[in-house]
């Protein structure tokens, strides 16, 4: 997931942004070469990669941005509700800054402006909606059967996004779309894939079990505020807010084998200054300097007092003991495996057998290292491992050095939580 | 495990074997390394070497990580007070090397008597 976005070459398509704004854009494009990796350029139509929309989105029609991987809207700076979004006038920072933080995301994604592939891999001519039109009628609502083949996810972070918060429950179009924020047409095109792959179920209105508006919604909105946070704050960067009558937190545990990458994953997350209890390692059988034995413990602050207590396990069997008590109340698992190992689906299945009781009603997700090392098992081997124990838990291959791959697991976490609770 | 530790492995149980026969049998003590290794222990107490050993550096790893934020420098015991005993943890340095040694008493034992054995036993495992 972490490709290297150098040498890429993207273009940048602005839509109802003034002729002096945009000069000022291709001038900063040319000022600011040196502070990106990708080569960017400027198109006035046609396909883009970075739809820079000077309008709000709903005031855009659909097919101006239905197939742009990434928008950039820009904004009046009174406006300032959306943390995303540039202010007027352009900046130069901000702009380079906005255009480095989406390299590094688009770098994943197949380019639609340099070739014609489809949102998905699965997605064909034939299946795919034209722009505006939904395959599935308004009252549809739609749960995932298995997490996706990586193939059909197709790294896109939108795909992970939207098979994250279906993997809880059924949910209907505009339930997804308000949750994801995702285009609906992306929702739309993605779900005609995994209807294809036979992966989805498609449940009618009248099956609900009751209203969505009438579930306890104790873990409501939080992807939003971790995604706008984590953009906006680097590691270790400020000191943490101790404003504890109005905070409600969030705890959230890595487990895994040791090696695998839980200090440096939660090191690479963390607000604050982590908490490490690593000691030197005198097991001749792992290779590694030091070793965790009690625990790690990192934050992510939210803002608007809500926070994610990040806490890590200790990873040799012998600590067994504590991978419990850690995982104690925890809204939900991350269980970091390392394909590098002799067997890694062996030692997922440890870490399954131990928290397996309470497995089937924990938010969960995989993230699965050093796949550049050995690429077998592949993620689809471990979703069937999973969906053979009757779980639906996503799986995705990390990189734990990578703050946006390691963000992305937490994330998937606060997806399931947000449509579970 | 090193060439430090292994050498010590002997004179651990040694010393193990020393600081049950001062306190009664009525105790256990258990010398591992600082990521859960046993290399030593004694004692008629009923409980598990391996799991203590293991227990007890998460325990220490724990106090050294609080200390350290607390700014008091490096933790050198750690008591844990239960309704029918008292396990005594006491952190060491032996030749370059982090060793736990955890003391388990009933508590007709006095903490005193417990902090005074691991201390001779530190004396005695710094010894060449």
């Amino acid at each position: 997931m972490s490709a290297s976005p150098a040498g890429l070459r993207l273009k940048l398509r602005p839509i109802h942004l003034s002729e002096r704004e945009i000069a000022t854009i291709d001038a900063f494009l040319r000022v600011g070469r040196h502070r990106l990796e990708c080569e960017w350029s400027v198109v006035l139509d046609g396909p883009c990669d970075v739809l820079m929309l000077g309008r709000p989105q709903h005031e855009c029609a659909l097919a101006e941005h239905a197939d742009a991987p990434a928008i950039l809207p820009v904004q009046a700076s009174k406006d300032g509700q959306d943390a995303d979004a540039l202010a007027r006038p352009l900046q130069y920072d901000a702009f380079v800054d906005a255009l480095s933080g989406l390299e590094r995301t688009l770098s994943m994604s197949p380019s639609p402006a340099a070739s014609s592939m489809p949102v998905t891999a699965e997605v064909t001519a034939e299946t795919a909606p034209a722009h505006g039109t939904l395959s599935f009628g308004p009252q549809a609502r739609f749960r995932l059967r298995r997490w996706p083949p990586a193939a059909l996810l197709g790294a896109h972070r939108y795909n992970i996004r939207l098979a994250s918060f279906m993997s809880g429950r059924h949910l209907g179009m505009e339930e997804l779309v308000r949750l994801s924020n995702v285009d609906k047409v992306l929702c739309d095109r993605f779900l005609v894939a995994l209807r294809a792959a036979a992966i989805l179920d498609v449940k009618p209105a009248d099956t609900a079990p009751f209203p969505p508006a009438a579930r306890a919604r104790r873990h409501d909105r939080l992807v939003a505020p971790l995604t706008r946070r984590a953009r906006a704050v680097r590691p270790h960067s400020r000191p943490p807010r101790l404003e504890r009558s109005a905070m409600k937190d969030f705890k959230i545990v890595f487990t895994g084998p040791p090696g695998a990458g839980k200090t440096t994953a939660i090191t690479t997350l963390s607000d604050t200054r982590p908490v490490v209890t690593d000691v030197r390692n005198t097991d001749v059988k792992l290779s590694k300097d030091n070793t965790t034995v009690g625990l790690d413990f990192g934050l992510i602050d939210l803002g608007n007092g809500q926070s994610v207590r990040l806490f890590g396990t200790p990873g040799q069997p012998r600590f067994k003991f504590m991978w419990r008590v850690i995982a104690t109340d925890a809204l939900g698992l991350v269980i970091l495996n390392d394909n590098s190992l002799p067997d890694p689906l062996a030692e997922l299945a440890v870490y399954l057998d131990a928290y397996k009781d309470i497995l089937p009603a924990t938010n969960c997700v995989v993230g699965v290292g050093r796949m550049a090392q050995r690429a077998s098992p592949s993620i689809d081997d471990y979703s069937d491992v999973l969906s053979g124990r009757g779980l639906m838990v996503p799986v995705l291959p990390v990189d734990v050095r990578n703050r946006d791959d390691v963000l992305m697991l937490v994330e998937i976490v606060l997806a399931q939580a947000e449509t579970r609770a | 495990m090193s060439t430090n530790l292994t050498s010590l492995v002997d004179k651990a149980q040694l010393a193990a074997d020393a600081v049950v026969g001062a306190i009664g049998q009525d105790s256990a003590i258990v010398i591992s390394t600082a990521d859960g290794f046993d290399l030593a222990h004694a004692g008629a107490r009923a409980a598990e070497p391996a799991r203590l050993a293991a227990m007890m550096s998460s325990f220490a790893a724990v106090g050294a990580a609080a200390s350290e934020e607390a700014a008091i420098g490096v933790p050198r015991c750690l008591v844990v007070e239960s309704t029918q005993g008292r396990l005594v943890v006491r952190c060491m340095q032996v030749a370059g090397e982090s060793i736990v040694t955890m003391l388990l008493t009933d508590k007709s034992v006095l903490l005193g008597l417990a902090w005074n054995q691991l201390t001779m036993l530190e004396r005695t495992l710094a010894q060449q």
